[in-house]
């Protein structure tokens, strides 16, 4: 023992106990957040009655559409060049060989800013349900309710060829992988593990708009994603069909409906426990979320536009309902997620290719024009996302994992009818190709596209930063396409 | 402070250095240039290694772990210090077993750098990366290995680039165009990560 410290033995004991508590201090607060997190969701108690239905959305009401290509859509045929020397430049075997599109075939598009450079739509970009192929996505271009913004990337600092070659800025972890780059993309955060996506952050921010808390603002139409992931808001998924059941209106005699009077009265017994009493709140919720969204998704639409049959068709028919039912849920704001795969053409790209944009222009236009029919077109924004853009050169009969890649807004508020953001230089090796085979260094970063797209759902400038951490990075906050 | 706390002091900085050095695997070298990989890349220059050792008889060096070896400029290295790889598209083996050889040299490279996940890029940038292109210069493939072309690809035995599907950074899917030599047809040999098994595929 120290002569000049009478107890260092019961002084260390204290630090190492106080370390002790101090670890427990933070976990018992981080436990005590996420059970306030879902005490928020359990406090609204059963939910409210279903509503009667209204025809037409509250006058400030907002819903943002998040349309994700799953798998990497190549957009180097989505928007192609149409001028002379770029379509014959695209058209070579140094460009894209085999799996070039006929110029013939080719929708010429006439943006309002032009870089020097004729641009023009893949041809089944017109595609629409009556099979006339006279209003689809180039028609709504054409129109001004869609924008093209060109060659958007996942990036952590704005990137250069020579940085990129050199490694000496930081790149966006595990470039050209589908799950990490689907991930960041939904994150908007390309340098750190996954906490939330982009779309929970906005809804963190922008629920209390809404008037009724106790069903999520954030739907998604193809089961859990990271894009909705937020800190308060939880995801609601939904099938094209209706609201997942979660329990059985069957009467008593049935078995299913002796299991619903089952968990009534296991959701129903009081718990001591604080664990057992949030999840009960959470799941009483979710059902009553479900048993409310069943309801207003049963009988027939407040609409007549007609929807492909296909699975997006369904999912964007679903989002247009549950739009039209916002003001009777109570909800001036609302974020969906919806999902179509099949993007990632390693191989015989140009067939499945074509039938992939046929079904987005048939079902995006569709969309549209079901929010003109209910007279909100200038409040639903619907864009477009996907893992990374493909390579501009071919292997074949396919393209492969790329970077940069073009994307689309469509819109009653979209300042249509142009292309923001810088379309990418399409030279081989050239100064925007990571490699030698065409891999677009981003010109515009995820985080300037969701920003832009962020601060028309009504989230200020002074918390863009809090949804965008790595925004100040970059030159452009707004792109000015809303 | 008292001995005791002094011992203690530096047996927490000990424990705290070792914690480190597990976590990260190979030791950290120095910052020289990496070595290119392939005689000459798709431009035609002459990769980096040839200009500084000598051309094809560059050799690296080991001095690292039983999966690979790490490199350096102007060394003999012995193609028997990468285990894995070895025996990659030789004579008489299936390719079966060679997609099962790169699977390893994949889980090796996780392994090593368990924090960045898999190599990422085209074939050739993957190539460069598993042949010691990369911070710690380490290679699990040798960087003048039969089965690297003269782009710097890494080919499966009948001289085509495997084509290298970036699943996740924990997965890799390795597919074989066969002896055909094209993609997407019945011959095609495919390593599944998700199912951790090889298959054949149309």
């Amino acid at each position: 023992m120290n002569p000049k410290n009478p107890a260092p033995d019961l002084i260390r004991r204290k630090f190492l106990g106080q370390c002790c508590a101090a670890v427990t201090a933070t976990g018992m607060l981080s436990t005590l957040a996420q059970l306030r997190m879902m005490g928020a969701v359990a406090s609204a108690g059963n939910g409210p009655q279903t509503p009667a239905r209204a025809g037409a959305v509250n006058s400030d009401f907002k819903a943002l559409v998040c349309l994700f290509l799953a798998g990497g859509n190549d957009a180097n045929n989505m928007v192609v060049p149409f001028d002379t020397t770029g379509y014959n430049d695209y058209a070579s075997a140094a460009g894209r060989g085999a799996i070039a599109l006929p110029r013939t075939q080719l929708l010429e598009i006439k943006p309002g800013a032009s870089d020097g450079r004729g641009w023009s739509l893949h041809s089944s970009l017109n595609a629409d349900v009556a099979g006339t192929n006279t209003t689809g996505l180039k028609s709504l271009f054409d129109a001004g309710r869609m924008a093209v913004i060109g060659n958007v990337g996942t990036l952590v600092v704005p990137t250069t060829k020579a940085q990129y070659n050199a490694r000496s800025v930081p790149l966006p972890l595990q470039l050209y992988s589908h799950n990490d780059q689907q991930v960041e993309w939904q994150s908007s955060v390309a340098d750190k593990p996954f906490v939330t996506g982009w779309g929970g952050r906005v809804a963190d921010l922008t629920h209390a708009f809404n008037d009724n808390t106790s069903i999520s603002m954030a739907i998604s139409l193809n089961g859990q994603n990271s894009f909705q992931v937020g800190k308060r808001v939880v995801q609601f998924a939904v099938n094209p069909g209706g609201a997942i059941a979660l329990s059985s209106s069957a009467g008593s005699s049935t078995p299913a409906g002796v299991r619903t009077l089952a968990q009534n009265d296991l959701l129903a017994a009081r718990n001591a426990n604080l664990f057992e009493a949030a999840f009960s709140g959470v799941t009483r919720n979710a059902i009553d979320d479900s048993a409310l969204i069943s309801g207003i998704l049963t009988g027939n639409p407040p609409f007549t536009t007609a929807f492909p049959g296909t699975g997006l068709g369904q999912q964007l028919r679903t989002i247009a309902r549950l739009i039209a039912a916002s003001k009777e849920l109570g909800l001036k704001r609302q974020i969906f997620f919806a999902r179509i795969g099949g993007w990632d053409l390693h191989d015989a790209q140009l067939g499945a290719h074509a039938n992939l944009f046929a079904d987005v222009s048939r079902s995006v236009a569709a969309f549209h024009r079901t929010t003109v029919e209910l007279g909100c077109a200038d409040q639903v924004t619907l864009f477009s996302a996907s893992d990374f853009g493909r390579t501009y050169n071919t292997n074949g009969d396919g393209s492969d994992h790329g970077w940069g890649s073009n994307h689309f807004v469509v819109g009653g508020a979209v300042k249509g009818g142009n292309i923001y953001g810088k379309m990418a230089d399409l030279t081989i090796r050239g100064p925007d190709d990571a490699g030698t085979r065409g891999m677009w260094i981003p010109t515009t970063s995820v985080d300037e596209y969701s920003a832009t797209l962020a601060t028309w759902f009504g989230v200020s400038a002074t918390d863009l930063p809090v949804v965008f951490p790595n925004l100040r990075r970059f030159a452009n906050p707004n792109l000015g396409f809303l | 402070m008292t001995p005791r706390r002094a011992a203690l002091a530096a047996l927490l900085l000990l424990a705290t250095f070792a914690l480190y050095y597990l976590n990260r695997g190979i030791p950290p070298q120095d910052q020289r240039p990496p070595v290119s990989v392939g005689a000459a890349d798709s431009t035609g220059q002459k990769a980096a290694d040839s200009k500084a050792g000598g051309g094809g008889t560059t050799a690296p060096r080991r001095t690292g772990s039983s999966d690979g070896a790490k490199i350096s400029a102007g060394q003999a290295y012995n193609p028997a210090e990468f285990p894995i790889a070895a025996s990659l598209n030789a004579p008489g083996s299936t390719i079966q077993r060679d997609l099962d050889i790169l699977n390893q040299v994949f889980d090796a490279w996780r392994s090593n750098f368990p924090r960045e996940g898999n190599p990422v890029g085209e074939n050739r940038d993957i190539t460069r990366a598993l042949a010691g292109e990369n911070r710690i210069r380490f290679a699990l493939i040798p960087p003048r290995h039969p089965a690297i072309n003269a782009n710097g690809e890494l080919c499966d035995r009948w001289g085509t680039p495997f084509r290298f599907h970036q699943v996740g950074g924990e997965e890799m899917e390795i597919r074989s165009a066969g002896p055909d030599r094209r993609f997407a047809t019945e011959d095609d040999a495919l390593w599944n990560p998700v199912a951790g098994s090889f298959q054949k595929t149309p």
